[in-house]
């Protein structure tokens, strides 16, 4: 219902405030990014994504066991989607406080919370297809590429895929559904956690086993 | 009030819907609020750090002690009055009986919205809302079901507070109000003109208009709580602070609502009548 009247707004103009958001999102993501000129024409950039998103559908609509959609979805996940990026984007201004071996802690269990996070719900999009909008530029040379999400008996949701292709391959660095950023909100989650918790990653980090080892 | 917003996800799952204002409590509460905030109202100190001081000014929540007491006051009374009503609603009203009341109670809200868009100075949105009320009233039985939908109107919201923030007036420091869920102190005084815009509040006082209101705002405020119980218990148990989960999803999601609100250019003139 409400979806379709949003399809147009990108993330990157929202309001003042935020553009300086992303402005200091795009410059910590992709510091180089500026340099390199973007050689993808949007049309392939449509065709990758239909690509992952069909190898997607095909691992939630399949009857294997949860542990192979879960080896599948990993796979496609390291293929596609650059976790470092998202989850040092994540932990905000604590990544420079964390020392390197704390850094490294930590994306181990980001990669782990993600994948779990994602197996959780693979139930909900059973019977799911999606359909390949516009693309659009978005922050930091990187592009919005909209498509509609359809689950049967569901409203349409409509989610933006954020693609750098800073690194030549074209990478997922963002997901933004129903106009809010998967990595902003996050890292508000994460950063406002350490803060509260007398700025120390290592209650990020321990929260974060936690949260793992309470995982089924 | 809106009743379909969502909040993103964490982690790919785009609908998790934000808690959000019920539909209508009483006016009462913002005006506790307000003294409650007056009276206790407790600063967070401003961080000395630059990174932590723009992070501060990014939040834009100056109140955050009382506004967090306020958050946990609100989910532990919810979680023992509202949140076991909400699921009993859900588990005793068939799924198509409340898409209906969904759907009745979004038509009854038009008018706010018309007069929402209508300030703005939007007059294709102001007319959507006209046009969904008319057809939702008559065809839609009451605004039972959405015909209007099917007809190419579809459902917006627009709140008095996205019309202030269209008129360029700041949002004030955030505000997570007690039982209305977050909100700004713009929106809050939004708030408090769409309940003054809301025509059910100037029927005449007779027996059975008052059942009505009573029944229609309780309904509205059992069947959106009702909307957000997977995405909230999802949210509770998978953010390691909701309160700043939510904060946060809120606003990114009202920004883009407001500059969807000011983006909106379409032309009166239909663009047949052009060529």
């Amino acid at each position: 219902m409400k979806t379709k009247s949003y399809l147009l707004i990108s993330m990157a103009l929202l309001s003042s405030n935020f553009v300086t958001y992303n402005t200091n999102f795009s410059s910590a993501l992709f510091p180089a990014a500026q340099a390199q000129t973007v050689s993808y024409t949007d049309a392939q950039l449509q065709k990758w994504l239909e690509n992952i998103g069909d190898r997607m559908v095909s691992v939630v609509n399949s009857n294997v066991s949860k542990q192979e959609q879960k080896n599948s979805f990993l796979e496609i996940l390291n293929q596609y989607v650059d976790v470092d990026t998202i989850g040092r984007f994540c932990l905000g201004r604590f990544w420079r406080i964390a020392t390197p071996d704390q850094q490294k802690h930590y994306l181990q269990l980001f990669h782990s919370v993600l994948i779990n996070a994602i197996t959780d719900r693979l139930g909900e999009y059973k019977g799911v297809s999606f359909q390949i909008g516009k693309v659009s530029p978005a922050e930091g040379n990187n592009r919005s590429i909209e498509t509609i999400i359809r689950r049967p008996k569901q409203p349409d949701v409509t989610v933006q895929w954020i693609i750098s292709t800073s690194n030549g391959a074209p990478r997922i660095v963002d997901i933004v559904g129903e106009n809010a950023s998967l990595v902003v909100t996050q890292r508000d989650d994460y950063t406002s956690f350490i803060a509260r918790n007398g700025n120390k990653v290592e209650a990020l980090l321990s929260a974060l086993e936690r949260q793992i080892a309470r995982h089924p | 009030m809106g009743h379909s917003k969502f909040i993103p996800s964490l982690f790919l799952c785009p609908q998790i819907k934000s808690m959000k204002k019920s539909y209508r409590l009483s006016k009462f509460i913002i005006a506790a609020t307000g003294i409650g905030i007056a009276l206790s109202a407790c600063k967070a100190p401003v961080p000395k750090d630059p990174e932590a001081l723009a992070e501060y000014r990014q939040n834009n929540d100056k109140y955050e002690p009382t506004n967090r007491k306020m958050y946990s006051l609100t989910t532990k009374v919810d979680k023992y009055t509202l949140r076991p009503v909400a699921k009993a609603y859900v588990w005793a009203v068939p799924k198509v009986v409340r898409k209906s009341l969904g759907n009745m109670i979004a038509t009854m809200n038009e008018p706010v919205v018309f007069f929402s868009d209508v300030g703005a100075g939007k007059p294709r949105r102001a007319g959507d809302a006209f046009a969904r009320w008319c057809i939702n009233m008559l065809g839609g039985i009451g605004g039972l079901i959405d015909v209007a939908k099917y007809a190419g109107y579809n459902h917006h919201d627009t709140t008095p507070g996205m019309t202030l923030a269209s008129w360029g007036v700041g949002s004030g420091p955030y505000l997570f109000l007690p039982f209305l869920g977050p909100s700004s102190f713009r929106d809050a005084g939004g708030y408090a003109i769409s309940v003054g815009l809301s025509p059910w509040n100037y029927v005449p006082r007779g027996y059975g208009l008052i059942s009505f209101n009573w029944s229609y705002n309780m309904l509205g405020v059992i069947s959106t709580r009702a909307d957000y119980l997977e995405a909230m218990d999802k949210l509770q148990r998978d953010s390691l602070d909701p309160y700043a989960t939510i904060r946060s999803a809120y606003t990114q999601q009202h920004n883009a609502e407001i500059k969807a609100l000011i983006d909106d250019h379409r032309a009166t003139t239909p663009a047949w009548y052009l060529k």
